[in-house]
């Protein structure tokens, strides 16, 4: 496995987790707001959005930290500089 | 309890209510009190100090983190151990328990209250055991109510099996980590019960302090799989398992990846494979759900047909490509210590150094009962408790102790993993049985009362009545009993009929004579004080002993040895700074620590190569053992030796596995060798390779000084050789009760004589002894 361990599998796990994990936390809040689920009536669709997008929030900025190195000069120093705030 | 928000504030339930609220504040602030002071044995009997020899580590490296700050501890290369090959700190430590003290100190000194790092390292343990039980409360609360949690709580701040882990003082892992357990638990059923996405996040962020704390993370993420695998294959899916499990393990894996310790080891271990199995078969299930909503039952037919097809064949060659993968690694993708536990032979066949710590062993019948006391019997009780009803919080507690109970068996330490299992247990059983208790009494007493007013105001009405009513009066109470006894309730009131209330006739199944009750109630709560008595001298006299610093009663008063910190004293002032010590790899940690110098091998055991050059070194005899030694750079040597005050573990006790571990890489130490009727034996009748090993000569260099005889107090003999000189080193250090000896190598003559002769010889010898597995070093 000569992808382990180097830049290239973070960049792969980056891109790959990022979409599934969004679509499973947009599965998660369609659940909570589809009106025919009776389990659900009684939880305001304003407090699931609000849920959906502080789990967002914080996927991302777990996700954030598997640029530690970037091929494009550019985009390094615009994460770097987003490193840092964090 | 009640939901308290709907209900108008005066109204005497409303009352009542926010009366038990304040109530279960208190008892819970005495409860943390309580775990807080019962942890505190140690500072009062000994001195606030850290103990054994892991939390040294911890300690030490905690004030380098104070000392450096946050990206130096993550990018510290440590030179001062495993000599010369070093030890990548950042990478390779859990650092939850460390950034964790560090923190507390450095919020405590920013607010100018001036805390060492020695002080906050020694009482971290019993804050974060309170935390653990409030935590215990919040779990039992979610799955059986309050007065279960409170229970609970009580039960937690005080097992035996988890003081022993976090006494003020013992600086480990497990004092953070087992609060991180119950805290992640605790957010994973109010997920659960809830199906709110706000606390799944927050479950996926514990989970995250759990990875960074302990290595028994994987107990998590192999417990919550199996949890929703129960739930689905019981036909309990609802949208609130899906909520609570697909965040948890994309957010948890990620953030599992984070942590330097774990890396990528988070999606290509067989540790985590369980995870994404169940994830997928969630998925599926909740997919066929979703499909069977939408279409007609004929077209879910064809539908299923086709899926099943199609998905026979994809799921054929996944499972190919995956039997490759894992079957490629030796060990099939686990990694050792986890093959040790679901194959407890295994350690003991392949990798002598994991069987050889003490408490990796199988825990003996009397621990169980030591170590959780009563709680053993309440448990099953608990069990029967949580069946009635069956909700996923319950399965889930049900499902935790019975996976807890198998891995205590197996190892000695995970009896800590038990303990908040059996305590959520035990809560849940006695908060029913009191329940059922103090319900009987209340009704049996209403009940009396009633019948005395309806006596009274039954005689004016209908004397056939009064006199029936009067005749049974004191009958009534028998026939009471004896009806909730066998259950003819009904056709023994004919006068009662109309004055009782149908609902207490539904209570009358759970109703218990008076006497029966009263007693009872004093029987359990003795139960209690027996627990606690037991928890309290357990605390006290089994699990308070720092072991640096040892205590005996004699006649003649109270001796205290502090011979380990003597020495270590000793090395750090009388040695330079760049000098190499070896010892066997315990007192690694305590050496890098306290004395501060470099040393060849300690606790982490990650090289077992290394440690078995050292467990070969100290079974050669002077010359061959000095080669290697020298080969190591290594200055002193350091021994450990309880033969004079009775200390029995000493290195000569753990001489079997310095054989061991070095026979098993170097095929020239035979274990056979050392042992005379298969027992290792240091007097008259040991082997010659024993009583010329370097260890033997370490230890019982002018041993027979002491008393003239040479008796061992630990072995029980007089040793085998008596008088003997060292030639290629020379003792420089010997404690106060001679329980560490210190030695130096002896630096190499300039002029051997007849060393020409031996060359000469050796060449023209050379050809002939080929087939002969040579000492590498000679």
């Amino acid at each position: 496995m000569a992808l382990v361990g180097s830049f290239s599998f973070n960049s792969f796990l980056f891109g790959v987790l990022s979409c599934t994990g969004t679509a499973f936390l947009a599965i998660c809040l369609w659940i909570q707001v589809n009106k025919e689920n009776k389990k659900f009536k009684d939880l305001a669709p304003k407090r699931a959005f609000a849920d959906f997008v502080l789990s967002n929030l914080v996927f991302h900025l777990v996700i954030m930290n598997f640029f530690d190195r970037c091929p494009s000069p550019i985009l390094n120093v615009v994460f770097m500089s987003c490193k840092n705030v964090v | 309890m009640a939901a308290v928000e709907s209900l108008p504030p005066g109204t005497p339930s409303a009352m009542r209510n926010a009366f038990g609220t304040v109530l279960s504040a208190l008892i819970l602030v005495l409860i943390g009190v309580l775990a807080f002071s019962i942890r505190l044995f140690s500072v009062i009997k000994y001195e606030s100090v850290i103990h054994e020899f892991d939390p040294y580590f911890n300690y030490r490296v905690t004030q380098f983190l104070s000392k450096n700050g946050i990206y130096e501890f993550w990018n510290w290369f440590d030179d001062r151990t495993w000599y010369p090959l070093g030890r990548v700190i950042g990478g390779t430590v859990y650092p939850g328990l460390t950034l964790t003290a560090g923190t507390i100190w450095w919020v405590l000194n920013s607010i100018n209250i001036p805390l060492s790092v020695e002080t906050v390292c020694v009482f971290t343990a019993p804050v974060f055991s309170a935390f653990a039980s409030w935590a215990t409360y919040l779990l039992t609360k979610e799955v059986k109510g309050s007065g279960a949690g409170l229970a609970a709580a009580a039960l937690l701040a005080m097992v035996p099996s988890y003081i022993s882990r976090s006494v003020a003082g013992s600086y480990d892992n497990e004092a953070v980590a087992i609060f991180a357990l119950i805290f992640t638990f605790y957010l994973y059923i109010k997920t659960l019960n809830t199906g709110s996405l706000f606390y799944a996040t927050l479950n996926a962020i514990a989970y995250f302090y759990m990875v960074c704390s302990w290595g028994g993370y994987t107990f998590i993420i192999n417990l919550i799989p199996m949890h929703v695998l129960l739930c689905i294959v019981t036909g309990r899916y609802s949208p609130r398992l899906y909520i609570a499990y697909a965040p948890l393990v994309v957010l948890g894996t990620l953030l599992a990846a984070l942590v330097p310790v774990v890396g990528f080891n988070a999606v290509l271990t067989s540790e985590h494979f369980a995870s994404f199995l169940v994830f997928i078969i969630i998925h599926v299930v909740a997919l066929v759900y979703y499909i069977k909503g939408i279409l007609t039952p004929k077209m879910f037919k064809v539908a299923v047909t086709l899926v099943v097809s199609i998905g026979l064949v994809v799921c054929l060659i996944v499972v190919a490509v995956l039997v490759a993968l894992v079957a490629s690694s030796p060990t099939g993708g686990w990694s050792g210590r986890s093959l040790s536990l679901l194959d407890p032979t295994y350690a003991s066949k392949y990798i002598p150094i994991i069987a050889s710590v003490s408490e990796h062993q199988p825990p003996t019948w009397p621990s169980y009962f030591m170590d959780i006391n009563v709680l053993a019997f309440l448990v099953p009780a608990g069990i029967i408790a949580c069946f009635s009803p069956l909700s996923d919080a319950s399965s889930f507690v049900v499902l935790y102790i019975v996976m807890s109970v198998y891995f205590s068996g197996v190892m000695v330490r995970l009896m800590l993993v038990l303990a908040p299992a059996a305590c959520i247990m035990s809560g849940i059983a006695l908060s029913q049985a009191f329940d059922v208790f103090t319900g009987s009494i209340k009704y049996q007493l209403s009940s009396k009362s009633k019948d005395n007013a309806e006596d009274n105001t039954s005689t004016k009405n209908a004397p056939k009545d009064d006199a029936s009513s009067g005749k049974t009066d004191k009958g009534e109470e028998v026939s009471k009993e004896r009806s909730s006894k066998k259950g003819k309730k009904k056709e023994r009131e004919p006068a009662e009929k109309l004055s009782v209330k149908s609902k207490i006739v539904k209570k009358k199944a759970l109703v218990l004579p008076l006497e029966a009750s009263i007693v009872a109630l004093l029987l359990l709560i003795m139960l209690g004080a027996f627990y606690v008595i037991h928890c309290v001298w357990a605390a006290a006299e089994a699990y308070s002993a720092p072991s640096i610093v040892l205590t005996s009663q004699s006649h003649d008063g109270l001796h205290v040895f502090d011979d380990f910190r003597e020495s270590y004293a000793w090395l750090s002032h009388n040695t330079d700074v760049d000098d190499k010590v070896a010892s066997w790899w315990d007192y690694g940690y305590q050496t890098t620590a306290m004395a501060n110098r470099t040393v060849i091998v300690d606790n982490n055991t990650w090289n077992n190569t290394h440690i078995a050059t050292v467990g070969t070194a100290m079974s050669s005899p002077e010359k061959a053992a000095w080669e290697i030694f020298n080969s190591l750079d290594v200055k002193y040597v350091l021994v450990v030796f309880g033969g004079v005050i009775g200390y029995p573990s000493d290195d000569i006790n753990k001489f079997l596995w310095m054989v061991r571990i070095g026979g098993g890489e170097f095929p020239h130490i035979k274990e056979a060798d050392y042992l005379r009727d298969g027992q290792y034996r240091i007097d008259s009748e040991a082997t010659p390779t024993m009583l010329n090993c370097l260890m033997y000569k370490l230890c019982y260099y002018r041993f027979v000084e002491t008393d003239g005889k040479g008796y061992d107090r630990v072995r029980r003999t007089e040793i085998g050789k008596k008088y003997f000189k060292l030639t290629h080193f020379e003792e420089v250090f010997t404690s106060h009760h001679w329980m560490v000896r210190i030695y130096k190598l002896k630096p190499q003559k300039n002029r051997i004589r007849g060393r020409v002769k031996k060359l000469k010889q050796k060449t023209s010898s050379g050809v002939s002894s080929k087939s002969v597995k040579k000492n590498p070093w000679m």
